[in-house]
């Protein structure tokens, strides 16, 4: 066997860059964090401008914390780990660099883009269509880059924090492509595909798996590098890594539904996410105790190291947040928590203790190793964490007594259950004041541990030299065959692949198909069993042989993971398709909105009402009591996005057509103070100013005609003397309460949206067959 | 029951096959991780330090050395600057 030694300089000037971008980005959606904190306590700290309101701000918060800081930290710790772990350089500098420009593109254009009230109004995927290609871009950029490196690589074996990156890669993009798939009415908007529960199922398959596999399983990997690498120890055990790793690629997928607990979603699907939610508790917590057991030996270094405080407080986060997860999937856990501040502390136990805290261990391990020059001050990252930590407490606290007080509040009933107990939103609202302050506190405690990293790590690499390491290595031309890869054929030609899909089709035959077919199918079932069965006895080490080489193989790997993530969206989101489609709800189904009203719901998602205002009455009796008959799947089927909200600042809307008189509504956007003292809600005044964009109707119209809603062809005449007529309907009406408006103001369609909101049509036999 | 699942309520087949796919895949693989050999654990487990003994640090930008120390600032003895040991 022929090898030559060879001289690797990997690519750490990229890790740098997107570390400093990680560290930049962070302070910035801290910052606007802490200012929409404040906001909920001062609401003049929206400063009566659209740019800075709470709607237009949250999301941009929500979206640098998660792909701007946690994003370009998992970037440069994917990029330095994997390098060394497959003792190969970066397979293209220039991929690199655009992987690294481009992402800070896309972030710079989603803080441009979102005070400017440019939103696709889904959480966690509110940026609008020309930047989704451009993100779907840039991860393909770093697809490419990464896959190309392990195809170089001078290291056979892949360890098991690659595994993750590859979950993670595949993953990310599947969610995104499909929750994204829309179609562009202009050159800022766009509608789904998918509308109402189907829509809310893949939002929510989205959402939770941008935690499992943005916020999670490369951070996982990001773990089972670093940790070992700072208390020099091995991981603790590295078949727990492993199962810990599929486990959690199976069991994530489903768990999506758990958002959507006690809601229209038909049961079936709540009980899957439920279930898959539960048995999450295992994997997690055999990931947790295997970094915590990492530390054995080694604890004497937590006095001393701030890096493997970080580790070691992060880990525990980790195993914190991912019990209370699945304590939150528990439907009657759930009834009490959905729409509360619970499931804020819940989400910033997770991202400031697992996320925020495994960044900056990583940073500061870094910093040393890629300028070559210690950490300025260990005393000052020592504060860091003491403060940060500090924060966390004060807010995850904070919001666990917030978020049951409003649980048990709202939820109050008396006279046997017939009369809520606190029927004034506004009771609970002030009650709670004290503690999202609070909260206020520890956020801004933890901000500025933030800030004092970025001091320490600015002051510890002024004037010192960048380094990148280098290493030699031995290649071996003639690779033995047992640890060549996997190719494309013999990934899917082996005996475990071809039994299990043979097996498969013949259960499934047995299942669905005709008399024959079912005996044949059961027949063909107990077969396959048992001839695997034999053939394994037989010929086990084939078998063996084809695991063993799965584990050097990275395309065949990540071609099965794939398969593995994409079984939980089919068969959640499939059904959904095929049988949740108007023509087949029961009793009730949405009217579709007028022109005017269309408008006036884009402008409700444009503004952001959703991050405060669900609209979806749950099928609990306090929901029943406070805000109408429960939601029917039914009534919001054509929604694009679908409105069913995940907070509840404000009451739910669902039913709030009708009940109040339109110049209450005038007067309440223009200052909510007028109708409700104490409110916490934004003033709007610029609605009265704005005109309703009448020109994109036609557009917009024709697109969801496209999508199934049964608009009847309109001209852009018809649509504008539909928009007059109505809108003038509405105006009159206010001139009778001594309010003067023009009718093409933003605020009359807003209007003529919120007072349709709860109303139907009964299905009967003739208009299911129209 | 497969009257009750397959006509009456029919969707309840989604949770079982995905159960079923789920736990059979997950079933083999527990199986084939608990059956890796003590010395193929250990190799991947020592990955990550594979590489220690070898790796060297090489200036990014050969032109832009690092700065000098201020010599008008005394180093503080807490913090003074030590060689970074790539074997810790």
């Amino acid at each position: 066997m022929s090898a030559r030694n060879i001289t690797i300089e990997y690519n750490d000037k990229v890790v740098r860059q997107f570390m400093i971008a990680s560290i930049i980005w962070g302070a910035v959606g801290m910052l606007v964090g802490v200012l929409i904190a404040l906001q909920l306590n001062f609401f003049q700290l929206n400063f009566n401008t659209s740019y800075l309101s709470f709607g237009r701000l949250r999301p941009l918060h929500t979206n640098a914390v998660v792909f701007a800081l946690v994003g370009n930290m998992m970037f440069a710790g994917v990029y330095y780990s994997t390098q060394r772990l497959v003792k190969a350089r970066l397979a293209s500098d220039f991929l690199s660099a655009l992987h690294f420009w481009g992402w800070q593109a896309i972030i710079l254009s989603a803080a441009i883009t979102f005070p400017l009230g440019l939103t696709r109004g889904k959480e966690y995927a509110e940026l609008i269509w020309p930047i989704n290609i451009a993100v779907t871009v840039i991860w393909v950029v770093f697809a490419v880059n990464f896959f190309w490196t392990l195809a170089r690589r001078n290291e056979r074996s892949l360890y098991v924090a690659i595994w993750f990156y590859i979950a993670t890669i595949i993953t990310v993009a599947m969610l995104y492509i499909v929750n994204h798939l829309s179609i562009p009415t202009g050159l800022f908007h766009s509608y789904g595909i998918f509308s109402g529960v189907q829509d809310g199922l893949v939002q929510w398959w989205y959402g939770h798996n941008a935690v499992a596999f943005f916020l999670t399983t490369p951070i996982l990997g990001i773990m089972y590098y670093f940790l070992p690498k700072a208390a020099n120890r091995p991981v603790y055990s590295y078949k727990l890594s492993v199962i810990h790793f599929w486990s959690l690629v199976f069991v994530y997928i489903w768990a999506g539904p758990h958002h959507l607990l006690n809601t229209a979603l038909p049961n079936w699907l709540q009980m899957l996410g439920m279930t898959f939610s539960l048995m999450l508790w295992a994997p997690s917590w055999g990931g947790m105790l295997n970094g915590l057991f990492t530390l054995r030996g080694a604890w004497s270094k937590l006095r001393t190291d701030p890096v493997i405080k970080f580790f070691a407080a992060g880990v525990t986060f980790y195993g914190m947040a991912t019990f209370e997860g699945p304590l939150l999937s528990i439907k009657s856990v759930s009834a009490l928590a959905h729409y509360s501040d619970w499931i804020i502390g819940h989400v910033h136990a997770g991202a400031l203790g697992w996320n925020g805290f495994m960044a900056a261990g990583m940073f500061y391990f870094l910093v040393p190793r890629l300028w070559n020059k210690p950490l300025y001050s260990k005393a000052l990252a020592n504060l860091h964490f003491w403060l940060g930590l500090f924060g966390i407490l004060l807010y995850v606290a904070a919001m666990w007594t917030s978020g049951i007080t409003q649980g048990l509040m709202l939820n109050s009933t008396t006279e046997g259950g017939t009369v809520l107990t606190y029927p004034n939103f506004l009771d609970t609202l002030n009650t709670i004041r004290p503690l999202m302050l609070l909260r206020v506190v520890g956020g801004s405690l933890y901000f500025v541990g933030w800030l004092l990293m970025a001091y320490n790590i600015f002051k510890s690499v002024k004037g010192a030299q960048a380094v990148n390491g280098t290493i030699q290595v031995t290649v071996e031309d003639d690779v033995p065959e047992e640890e060549r890869p996997l190719g494309a054929i013999v990934t899917l030609w082996n005996p475990p692949v071809i039994f299990s899909a043979v097996g498969t089709l013949f259960a499934c035959a047995w299942m669905f198909g005709g008399p024959i077919l079912q005996i044949l199918g059961a027949i063909g079932t107990a077969l396959a069993v048992i001839l695997a069965w034999v053939h394994f006895e037989s010929k086990g080490k084939r078998w063996a042989q084809w695991y063993e080489r799965l584990l050097v193989s990275a395309a065949p790997f990540t071609v099965l993971t794939f398969i593995a993530v994409a079984i939980g969206g089919l068969v959640q989101i499939i059904p959904g398709i095929v049988t949740h489609q108007a023509a087949n709800v029961e009793a009730r189904r949405q009217i579709p909105y007028t022109p005017l009203e269309l408008a006036g719901r884009d402008i409700f998602v444009a503004e952001g009402c959703y991050n405060c205002h669900s609209q979806m009455i749950r099928t609990l009796v306090p929901d029943v009591l406070r805000y109408g008959d429960y939601s029917r799947l039914g009534e919001s089927i054509y929604d694009r996005p679908f409105q069913w909200g995940s907070r509840r600042i404000g009451p739910d809307l669902a039913r709030v057509g009708g009940k109040y008189s339109d110049s209450w509504h005038y007067r309440h956007m223009e200052d909510p103070r007028q109708i409700s003292t104490g409110s916490n809600m934004p003033s709007f005044p610029w609605l009265n100013e704005k005109e309703t964009d009448v020109e994109a109707l036609p557009s917009k119209i024709r697109v969801q005609r496209m999508l199934g809603v049964p608009y009847a062809p309109m001209t852009p005449e018809e649509i504008q003397a539909d928009v007059d007529a109505q809108a003038l309907t509405i105006v009159e009406r206010l001139k009778v309460d001594g309010i003067y408006i023009g009718p093409d103001k933003q605020i009359i369609a807003l209007i003529a949206y919120l007072q349709q909101l709860g109303n139907y049509e009964t299905v009967t036999p003739e208009l299911a067959n129209r | 029951m497969f009257r009750r699942i397959l006509i009456e309520d029919w969707t309840t087949i989604f949770t079982i096959v995905a159960f079923v796919t789920v736990a059979s895949i997950y079933l083999t693989m527990l199986y084939r991780t608990l059956r890796l050999k003590r010395s193929e654990v250990e190799h991947l487990s020592n990955l990550p330090f594979s590489e220690d003994a070898d790796e060297t640090a090489k200036p990014a930008d050969p032109a832009k050395p690092a700065k000098p120390a201020d010599p008008a600032k005394p180093a503080k003895p807490a913090d003074s600057p030590k060689p970074v040991n790539r074997h810790e």
